[in-house]
């Protein structure tokens, strides 16, 4: 490797102007054999840089994906702070009032049936199932209920006679309100998705230890088997820089495609939810690259204090 | 002594410690397309059909096109007058280049549906969506717009514009105004259908003939299972010429 021979040139090019001791030992490490041994270990070490690199890159996805998909309270509260539930509320109102329009109620009938809190109920309650790996149903039982209360006390209030058709009429309408309420509550995919998600979650922590293990691993081979302190160093920055970048290029490279902004979702509660998470997911991997971008600061730091003590000495 | 500080620095700040580093992401990222781009083809697939072009617009407002045109029929004319005049041939047969008008978007307010004896005064646009049915009446997009010689479609909620639906009588006279034409319809028929009855309308007619629905019973409460349709036949208006 041409670095490695570039510091043992230097050190012997130091050695030889400061002392024949020195020299003597440039020559020496220069003889046919060494030279050999010099080119073939630092490809060795510069392989398991490059292995450690990988690793370190998989295990940053590993760590974000466990922070951001595979985390309920991250879901939770992505919906919490970026007004999720009111958007949801405000089309679910939408929904009920075009469908009063075509069923004879007055349009303030629908005004209290669309309440936030009850929404963000139902929403933490179906995407808590789904982490858990419970049945993946909205509740309708209380919008239901509420709707039938609301719909007697306007039959009283308006004096309706009620008739078997108009009892079966009302039954549609509140299957039809239902069907929008649950259309607005659950989300798209979700219940395909979250499955994969929840059976991959056991699976995600084998590899995120196994990895691990690995990435220590190499770790040691080349903290242990360098005779040189700067060395070790000057490799284990280059895995962790390495790896830094990669991590770093893979949000960049998806944001500058701006994808995520053209994805064509039904309703803006939905679309809003699915921008917000990939641009948290991808600001994530920035942490994690800035996590890596210090390891590799204090890793260049020490080697650069190796080294120099090495050419002191 | 200047030549071996410099060999120093050199190696100090080696250019491996920039390059090793950059080819580890390289090679990351080509390990990464040769294995996991493959497997996950078909995934990428599916997913490209999620995406279009441009950003979604989730505004609630609506595109208006429509700009009135002169009138081209007689103003003066009652139901009663148009009953007869219907009987008689259309007096000039106005044909409009479709290039020199803006075909209208799904979504959008291209005219006005007007039907004085039902006291029906509403927005007309083209396609179903709750946008549009919140603000007017909407010609199926899967029918026709006035003028192409075919059936046309109009929905509308009974409990708000198409209410007046339930004072159509025969003779009585429907106009359309669009952004490239005035049209005259008269009431033919009324018939009421099962909401999934397929038979209430024909898609396919070779004439131009307006029909009209809604929810029926008119002011019951809930959703019903019956439509209230309300046929109407061309008297007058402008033939959009395709071929231009």
């Amino acid at each position: 490797m041409s670095e490695d021979e570039e510091i043992q040139g230097s050190e012997a090019a130091a050695g030889s102007e400061d002392n024949n001791e020195h020299e003597h030992e440039h020559e020496h490490r220069h003889s046919h054999s060494h030279r050999h041994k010099s080119k073939a270990k630092p490809v060795l070490y510069s392989v398991l840089a490059f292995f450690l690199a990988f690793a370190l890159f998989l295990l940053s996805c590993c760590a974000v994906l466990h922070f951001t998909v595979f985390s309920k309270d991250y879901m939770l509260g992505l919906m919490r702070n970026n007004g999720y539930y009111e958007m949801v509320r405000s089309e679910l109102q939408s929904g009920l009032e075009n469908l009063v329009d075509a069923s004879g109620f007055n349009k303030q009938f629908s005004e209290d049936f669309a309440r936030s809190y009850d929404i963000q109920k139902a929403v933490e309650e179906y995407i808590s199932s789904f982490y858990s790996g419970d049945s993946t149903l909205v509740n309708t039982v209380p919008f239901k209920q509420q709707l039938y209360s609301a719909i007697d006390v306007y039959i009283a209030d308006n004096n309706i006679t009620v008739t078997d058709e108009t009892r079966k009429n009302i039954s549609y309408f509140v299957n039809e309100a239902t069907q929008i309420y649950v259309a607005q509550i659950s989300i798209p995919f979700f219940s395909t998705i979250a499955n994969y998600i929840y059976k991959a979650r056991n699976v995600l922590n084998i590899v995120t230890v196994s990895l691990g293990v690995f990435a220590l691993v190499i770790v040691a081979v080349i903290f242990f088997t360098n005779s040189y302190k700067h060395r070790r160093f000057r490799y284990l920055f280059m895995a962790s820089s390495g790896a830094a970048l990669a991590v770093l290029v893979l949000p960049t490279l998806l944001l500058l495609s701006d994808k995520v902004r053209k994805i064509n979702l039904e309703t803006r509660s939905i679309y809003s939810l699915f921008v917000n998470y990939f641009n948290t997911l991808f600001y994530n991997f920035y942490i994690w690259a800035g996590v890596l971008t210090v390891i590799s600061v204090i890793l260049f730091v020490l080697y650069v204090k190796h080294y120099k003590h090495v050419l002191n000495s | 002594m200047h030549k071996t500080h410099r060999s120093r620095k050199k190696s100090l700040y080696g250019k491996d410690m920039i390059i090793l580093p950059i080819v580890f992401c390289v090679l990351i990222f080509l390990i990464c397309l040769v294995v996991i781009i493959p497997s996950t083809a078909s995934f990428q697939s599916t997913a490209s059909l999620f995406f279009s072009d441009r950003e979604k617009n989730f505004s609630n407002d609506y595109v208006n096109i429509f700009v009135p045109v002169e009138e081209s029929y007689d103003e003066s004319e009652t139901s009663a007058e148009s009953s007869q005049t219907s009987k008689a041939e259309p007096k000039k047969q106005e044909t409009v280049n479709i290039a020199n008008f803006t075909f209208p978007a799904y979504g959008n307010q291209f005219g006005e549906l007007i039907i004085e004896d039902c006291q029906i005064h509403a927005k007309l646009f083209f396609g179903y969506d709750d946008i549009a049915l919140r603000n007017g009446v909407c010609i199926y997009s899967g029918s026709f717009i006035p003028g192409y010689g075919k059936t046309i479609l109009v929905a509308g909620h009974n409990n708000t514009y198409f209410n007046g639906l339930k004072y159509a009588q025969k003779g009585q006279i429907v106009k359309i105004r669009t952004n490239y034409g005035n049209y005259k319809y008269e009431i033919t028929d009324m018939q009421i259908h099962d909401e999934n009855d397929r038979s209430a309308y024909d898609l396919k007619a070779d004439s131009e003939n307006l029909i009209m629905y809604t929810c029926y019973p008119f002011d019951e409460l809930g959703l019903t299972p019956n439509r209230y349709f309300v046929y109407a036949k061309l008297i007058s208006g402008p033939v959009i010429d395709k071929k231009a």
